[in-house]
C-alpha cells in the first residue's frame, strides 16, 4: 500500500460520500455545495492520476463556473428552500435497483477484466505535452467545439432574453 | 467540401442575424437559397476520398452519400419554411443559423472516425436542436418539450461518453482504423462490450431507438412544425450513419451484441407501432412511427454484413423522403404552425388532392407497401437479416409491418372517408410546392420500382465502410 | 504504483450510477441537471485512469472537451429551465405534464 494508494482511497471515500449528501438533500444550495466537495475530490484525483492540467481546469471550470452558475440560478429563481417531498418508496426504488445492476456490472467488469488488475504507474503529463497534443492531434474537435460554444452563447442569450423582454409588456401565454 | 461550404453559409447567417431586420420573405429566400446550393456542393464531392487531420476524418464513398442525403434532407426542410408562422419572425434567422449549424455538425459527424471528434460532431448537432425546439411561438410545451428533449439528450450523452471511457479502457486508441484491428480479438472481454453497448446508447438515443425513444413524442408535438420535420428526417439519418460506421467497427463478430440490438430492435417497432395506434395528434404519431422504423433500420444494421449495411443506407434515404412528404403535408395543411389532428385531416381529398395523394403514397411507402421505395426498403433489409439466420426477427417485423397498416390507413381513412363538420376551404398550394410534390410522389414510386441507381450507390457506400 | 485499473473504474462506476439515481429519482428540474453533471464528470474519471493505464494522452483530451460540453450543457439548461419557471412559476418536475410521455 503506496502512499498514493491510500491518498486514492481516502479522495475515493470523499468523493462517494459527498456525492452521496449531494443528490439526497433537500435543499438545493446544500446540494449543490456537497457537489462541489465531490468535484474539489475529483480534482485531486485527476492530480494523482497523472493530469495536473485538468485537475486544475476541474477547480476552474467545473466547481468554479458551473456550480457557480448553478447556485447563481437557484439563488435568483428563489427555488433554495422549495419544499420538496421526500422520495417515496416506489418512486425511489427502481433507480436504485438500477444503480446497484450497474454497480454489479462495474464491478463485475472492473474486477474479472484482465486489464483490470492492471496497476497504474504513476506518471505525469505536463500541461505543455498536453496541450502540443491536443493541437496537434485534435484541432478539428477543438475547432468544432469552439464552434459549438459559439452557438450555445447564442442559442442560450435568445431563450434567456427574448422571455425577459416580453414581461413588460404583459404576458399573453405568448413568445 | 459541403462540410466548408456549410460552416461558410453558418457563418454568413450569424453575420446576418446580427445584422439586418428581421424580415421573413427575404429570410426565407435567403435560407433557400443557401440550402438549395448546398445540394450541388455536396453531390459534386461525391467522389472524394481521403483522410484528414490525423485521421481522425475519413472522407469516402460511404460519408458522403450521407452528405448528399443530408443536403437534400435540409433543403427540403427549409422549403418547408415558406410561412413559418410556427417561429416570431425576429427569431427566423437564428433558426435558419441553427438549421445550418446542425447539418453542418451532422455532416462532420458521418465523417468522423474518431471517438472524440464523434462525440464533438454529435453534441454539436444536438445543441442545436435543444436550442431550436423552444423556438416556438405561442406554445407552452414548447419550452418543456426542449427541457425534456435537452435532458434525456444529455443522460444519454453522459452513458454514452462513460461507454467510450470503458472502450478506451481496453483498446488504447480512439481512433477507428486502429479500434478495428484490435476490437474483433478484445470483443468478448465484458468491459469492451459493455462499453461498447454503452456507447451506442449516444446513438440510440438520436435514433429513437428503445430504450432511448420516450422523447420523441413530446418533441415533435411540442417543437414547430418544421423543427419537427427536420428532427424527424435528417437528424434519424444522420443518426443512422453513425450508427452504422461504429456497429461495423466489430467487423462481423459479435454476436452478443447482434443479439442485444435484435432484441432493442424488437422493442422498439413493437412499442412503436402499438402506441402509433392510439395517438390522435399528427406529429405524435408520427414520433411513434419513427420510433418503429429505428427499429426496422436496426435489423439491417444488425445483419453486420455489407448487404444489411447497404440495405440500412438504402432505407435511410427512402425513410427520409416519405416521412417528409408526410410532414409536408402537415405543415401545409397545418398553415398557421399548430399541431395537427388526425381528425383535421378530414375532407382533405377535396380540399387538395394533390396533398391527400402524397399523404397516401407516403404513408403507405412507410407501411411498406409495394411498389413504394418503402417496401424496397424493408425488402433490402429483411433479406439481409435472413442471411446471418434471424428468422424470428423477420417475422415479428413482419407481424408489425401489419400492425403498423392499421394506424397508416387510419390517417388515409381521415383524409379521403371522413367530412369534416364545417366547410373548410380549398388549400392553396403554390407551384415550386406542387411541383416539390410531384417530384416526391414519383419518386416514392419510382425509386420502388427501379431502385437500382439508389441500389447501387447504397452498395457503394456500404462497400466503402467495410473495404476501407 | 497507484492502484489496480480496476478499482478506478469502480469508484467512476458508483459515482455514476449516484449521478443516475439523481437525474431519475429527484423531481426537482435542477437536480436532474445536477444528476447529468456528476454522469459526466464520472466519466471523466474513467477516462484519466484509462489514459494513465495506456500511458497516453487521448483520455485526458476527452476530458478537457467533457468539460467544455458540460458547460455549454449547463448554460442551455439552466436558461431553459428559468424560461419554463418564468412561464410556470416552478421547477417541480411534474407540472411539466403537458406532454404525455
Amino acid at each position: 500500500m503506496t502512499l498514493y494508494a491510500v491518498i486514492f482511497y481516502v479522495l475515493a471515500a470523499v468523493i462517494l460520500v459527498a456525492t452521496l449528501l449531494a443528490i439526497t438533500r433537500r435543499n438545493l444550495v446544500h446540494a449543490v455545495v456537497y457537489l462541489i466537495i465531490s468535484f474539489f475530490g475529483t480534482a485531486m484525483v485527476y492530480y494523482l492520476l497523472g493530469a495536473p492540467f485538468l485537475a486544475a481546469l476541474e477547480v476552474i471550470i467545473y466547481a468554479g463556473a458551473i456550480m457557480v452558475l448553478f447556485l447563481f440560478i437557484i439563488m435568483m429563481l428563489r427555488v433554495e428552500k422549495m419544499a420538496e417531498r421526500p422520495f417515496s418508496l416506489g418512486q425511489l426504488l427502481p433507480p436504485v435497483f438500477l444503480g446497484l445492476v450497474f454497480l454489479e456490472l462495474v464491478g463485475l467488469l472492473a474486477f474479472t477484466d484482465p486489464g483490470g488488475r492492471v496497476v497504474l504507474e504513476a506518471a505525469t503529463a505536463s500541461p505543455r505535452t498536453f496541450g502540443r497534443f491536443l493541437f496537434q492531434r485534435y484541432w478539428l474537435a477543438v475547432e468544432i467545439v469552439s464552434f459549438l460554444l459559439l452557438i450555445v452563447l447564442i442559442g442560450a442569450l435568445f431563450l434567456g432574453r427574448a422571455s425577459g423582454r416580453r414581461r413588460p409588456e404583459g404576458t399573453e401565454g405568448d413568445s | 467540401m459541403p462540410e466548408l461550404y456549410y460552416l461558410g453559409a453558418a457563418g454568413i447567417l450569424l453575420l446576418l442575424s446580427m445584422v439586418l431586420q428581421p424580415n421573413a420573405r427575404r429570410d426565407f429566400f435567403i435560407a433557400l437559397f443557401v440550402a438549395a446550393f448546398g445540394v450541388p456542393v455536396a453531390v459534386a464531392s461525391v467522389k472524394l476520398s481521403g483522410t484528414l487531420f490525423a485521421e481522425a476524418y475519413r472522407v469516402d464513398l460511404f460519408s458522403q452519400v450521407f452528405k448528399v442525403i443530408l443536403a437534400g434532407g435540409f433543403f427540403l426542410v427549409v422549403s418547408l419554411c415558406t410561412e413559418l408562422e410556427g417561429v416570431e419572425e425576429r427569431h427566423h434567422l437564428e433558426f435558419y443559423l441553427l438549421l445550418t449549424t446542425s447539418t453542418l455538425a451532422m455532416m462532420l459527424l458521418v465523417s468522423s472516425v474518431e471517438l472524440l471528434t464523434i462525440f464533438v460532431a454529435l453534441e454539436l448537432s444536438s445543441y442545436s436542436l435543444y436550442l431550436l425546439v423552444p423556438l416556438r411561438r405561442g406554445y407552452d410545451t414548447a419550452v418543456e418539450a426542449g427541457i425534456k428533449y435537452l435532458l434525456v439528450g444529455t443522460s444519454a450523452s453522459a452513458v454514452m461518453l462513460f461507454g467510450f471511457a470503458c472502450l478506451y479502457g481496453v483498446i488504447r486508441t480512439t481512433r477507428f482504423p486502429e479500434i478495428i484491428q484490435v476490437l474483433p480479438a478484445v470483443i468478448g472481454q465484458p468491459l469492451a462490450t459493455i462499453g461498447l453497448f454503452l456507447a451506442l446508447c449516444g446513438f440510440f438515443f438520436k435514433l429513437a431507438l428503445f430504450p432511448f425513444h420516450f422523447w420523441a413524442p413530446g418533441v415533435y408535438q411540442g417543437a414547430a412544425n418544421q423543427v419537427a420535420a427536420y428532427i424527424a428526417t435528417t437528424s434519424k439519418v444522420a443518426a443512422i450513419a453513425i450508427l452504422t460506421r461504429v456497429v461495423s467497427l466489430c467487423g462481423g463478430n459479435g454476436e452478443y451484441m447482434a443479439k442485444v440490438l435484435v432484441a432493442l430492435s424488437i422493442a422498439s417497432m413493437t412499442l412503436g407501432n402499438l402506441a402509433a395506434i392510439r395517438q390522435r395528434d399528427m406529429k405524435r404519431l408520427l414520433a411513434y412511427s419513427t420510433i418503429a422504423h429505428a427499429g426496422y433500420v436496426l435489423i439491417g444494421i444488425l445483419s453486420l454484413s455489407q448487404g444489411g449495411y447497404a440495405g440500412a443506407i438504402f432505407y435511410s434515404l427512402a425513410y427520409l423522403i416519405m416521412k417528409f412528404t408526410c410532414f409536408l403535408v402537415l405543415v401545409k395543411v397545418a398553415y398557421d404552425g399548430s399541431d395537427l389532428q388526425v381528425a383535421q385531416l378530414a375532407g382533405l381529398h377535396r380540399r387538395s388532392p394533390l396533398l391527400a395523394m402524397a399523404l397516401m403514397v407516403g404513408l403507405f411507402g412507410l407501411a411498406g407497401i409495394p411498389p413504394t421505395v418503402g417496401f424496397t426498403g424493408k425488402l433490402l433489409v429483411f433479406t439481409a437479416a435472413m442471411e446471418r439466420g434471424h428468422f424470428a426477427l423477420v417475422l415479428i417485423a413482419m407481424i408489425n409491418v401489419v400492425i403498423s397498416l392499421y394506424y397508416y390507413l387510419l390517417v388515409v381513412r381521415a383524409a379521403y372517408l371522413l367530412e369534416p363538420d364545417e366547410d373548410l376551404p380549398r388549400i392553396r398550394l403554390s407551384v415550386p410546392v406542387t411541383l416539390l410534390l410531384w417530384v416526391l410522389v414519383l419518386v416514392m414510386v419510382a425509386a420502388g420500382i427501379f431502385p437500382t441507381y439508389l441500389l447501387q450507390a447504397a452498395d457503394g457506400a456500404a462497400r466503402a465502410l467495410v473495404g476501407g | 504504483m497507484i492502484v489496480p485499473y480496476g478499482h478506478v473504474l469502480m469508484l467512476a462506476g458508483m459515482l455514476f450510477a449516484l449521478g443516475v439515481v439523481c437525474t431519475v429519482a429527484r423531481r426537482n428540474l435542477v437536480m436532474i441537471l445536477l444528476g447529468v453533471e456528476i454522469m459526466l464528470n464520472a466519466a471523466g474519471i474513467a477516462f484519466v485512469a484509462a489514459a494513465l493505464r495506456w500511458q497516453r494522452l487521448e483520455g485526458q483530451a476527452f476530458v478537457l472537451f467533457i468539460m467544455a460540453i458540460a458547460a455549454a450543457e449547463v448554460s442551455v439548461g439552466l436558461a431553459l429551465i428559468i424560461r419554463a419557471y418564468r412561464r410556470t412559476g416552478s421547477v417541480d418536475e411534474d407540472t411539466y405534464d403537458l406532454l404525455k410521455w
